[in-house]
């Protein structure tokens, strides 16, 4: 049982930590009146230490002291491709059976024991169209071995996991701040968060997500497609596209972000093809459900080929940021802790989502009782 | 529709966090009660020392108040041997200087008056001749040339404290060396019980009884 006023109550949430497939980037925000401020940021290269343990405790040990970080507490996002998604069509249960029926179904479908697993789901709200009798869930599951090597090494690095969540869970987090209230659950939002390998299509109601689907489209298609159109190295590629993107550099040549729009352009459309689809199932699964704005996200999402090609294919006004700025909060308040501006601030997004979950739980179990679960602490 | 949290944390690292949150408690409230009690032994000692300087400045005032206590026992042992001794003394000594009554009484006699006799004897008890338990009862006898002298001495020594109760005893014709002459006794008493303010011959004023 615990005790806490309110007034004494930390607006400092936990460590978010997002292992993305090559870098992983920590940071510790700090609810501020709605403002949301930066305690502590951190980002370290990750690629070749990620099945190390010793290695990947080294690179987080420093970016924790590098960081300026307060207290033990973390909340980790695995990389997407580390992270089992898929979304089913489940008969009516109770939440302990549905949990023990997502985790035979995963386990199945990722083709590992059941046992070598950790599982857990959401349930979206869509009923099936056929029978009520089925509703859909979101399941999501990951191996016990890939969550291992990573909470051990942020163990021995001196943090203290209090939660694993999911990239996509950080970021509907993260724009689902100032929807919380009864009157906002009408109200929707779709975020294409585009990563380095794949994107994820969200559409939030409210706070809660009510489609979630992977796109096997990220970041590293573009730049393939750049690199075999341009007859350029791939990492060159990229570099040159998020050059375009990033603030304060000068302005590129005009032929070649014409160059670069071109090559990607197959990439863009089809991707912004896909995020119709998922607009239209939302639409017709939630009967009406119709996203007000679509922000793209992400370390890719930014793209100014792939924010035209969403704008003529999907008729949603496309943003880069939600309505109440809060990357652009995130932005600056990581100028500040990072003494230099952040490369692509969506690609903190997720982290920056993860930190939340520990002030909004703590909110939301002050008000309403904890939810059972896993949840450490 | 409320969704809870995602969390795939494995059960063997929510015991490990939760044994670490333990510990980590243990820890603060072992590092708390030390400091609790750093505390305390502090204040005990400053207070401890406080108590050690009031009390020794506390027993040298009680000392001095001791000393200051036995002094007054002793003067007050003497006072009350002085007192002891002053009533001895007013009850034994004559508080007049019988001199000084003989001087008063030589003043007072006229010019022609010539005593013969004198007598003072201390009376302890009531006499109907004094006002007093404790007197002297005095008589002088002697030759006057006139009875006007003899009425003069007697008026003169009635006005004259300590004289009171002058009387003239008897005054009768004696023929001194073939002149007529009158002889006169008289007696009066002195008040030894009252307070007189006697007046010195030489002007020096004194207290006394």
């Amino acid at each position: 049982m615990r005790f806490s006023l309110p007034r004494f109550q930390s607006n400092t949430g936990a460590v978010g930590v997002s292992f993305d497939e090559d870098v992983v980037r920590l940071v510790q925000v700090r609810d501020h009146g709605g403002t949301l401020t930066v305690t502590g940021a951190a980002q370290r290269e990750s690629k070749a230490e990620a099945a190390d343990q010793s290695r990947l405790s080294a690179v987080l040990r420093d970016a924790i002291v590098s960081g300026g970080f307060v207290g033990r507490r973390c909340i980790v996002s695995l990389p997407e491709r580390d992270v089992f998604l898929q979304s089913m069509q489940l008969p009516a249960m109770s939440d302990d059976e549905l949990g023990e029926a997502v985790a035979w179904e995963a386990s199945q479908r990722m083709g590992v024991a059941r046992e070598d697993i950790e599982s857990d789901w959401i349930r979206t709200g869509a009923d099936d169209v056929q029978s009520s009798a089925r509703s859909e869930v979101l399941a999501i599951a990951a191996r016990r071995s890939v969550l291992s090597v990573r909470l051990e090494a942020l163990m021995s690095a001196g943090l203290r996991p209090m939660a694993v969540d999911t990239s996509f869970g950080g970021i509907s987090r993260l724009f689902s701040r100032h929807h919380r209230r009864d009157v906002d659950q009408d109200t929707s939002r779709a975020v294409l968060h585009v990563g380095e390998h794949a994107s994820t299509m969200l559409v939030l109601r409210g706070e809660t997500i009510a489609f979630c689907k992977r796109i096997e489209t990220g970041g590293r298609a573009f730049d393939d497609s750049v690199a075999e159109r341009l007859c350029l190295d791939p990492q060159a590629a990229g570099e040159l596209r998020l050059a375009r993107l990033q603030q304060g550099t000068s302005a590129i040549d005009p032929a070649t972000d014409r160059a670069l729009r071109e090559a990607i352009r197959p990439m863009t459309a089809e991707l912004a093809h896909q995020v119709l689809l998922c607009l239209r199932y939302a639409s017709v699964t939630f009967r009406g459900l119709t996203p007000q704005r679509l922000i793209s996200t992400g370390k890719h999402g930014h793209e100014p080929a792939l924010l035209e090609a969403l704008e003529a294919t999907c008729g949603v006004s496309v943003h880069v940021d939600d309505a109440q700025d809060s990357l652009s909060d995130l932005r600056s308040g990581l100028a500040t802790t990072l003494q230099r501006e952040p490369d692509m601030v969506g690609a903190w997004a997720a982290a920056a989502g993860l930190s939340l979950r520990g002030l909004q739980t703590s909110k939301r179990s002050r008000r309403s009782g904890a939810r059972p679960g896993k949840v450490a602490a | 529709m409320n969704q809870h949290p995602i969390n795939l944390i494995t059960p063997e690292m929510v015991e490990r966090t939760r044994a670490g949150i333990r510990t980590g408690r243990f820890i603060l409230a072992a590092a708390t009660l030390a400091v609790c009690m750093v505390v305390t032994a502090t204040h005990s000692r400053i207070h401890l020392d406080g108590v050690k300087e009031r009390h020794a400045a506390t027993a040298a005032r009680a000392e001095l108040v001791l000393a200051m206590d036995n002094s007054a026992r002793v003067l007050e042992v003497e006072h009350d041997a002085l007192l002891d001794f002053m009533d001895d003394y007013n009850e034994v000594a004559l508080p007049l200087d019988v001199t000084r009554i003989i001087a008063t009484l030589i003043e007072t006699l006229p010019d022609t008056v010539t005593l013969v006799d004198f007598e003072l004897d201390y009376e302890d008890g009531r006499s109907p001749s004094a006002s007093s338990s404790r007197h002297l009862a005095g008589s002088i006898a002697g030759v006057a040339a006139t009875d006007g002298d003899v009425a003069a001495l007697v008026h003169g020594l009635g006005l004259r404290p300590p004289f009171e109760h002058v009387q003239l005893e008897y005054s009768r014709s004696r023929t001194v060396l073939q002149r007529s002459t009158r002889e006169f006794s008289v007696s009066f008493a002195v008040d030894l019980e009252g307070r007189f303010k006697l007046v010195d011959a030489d002007g020096v004023r004194e207290e006394g009884y």
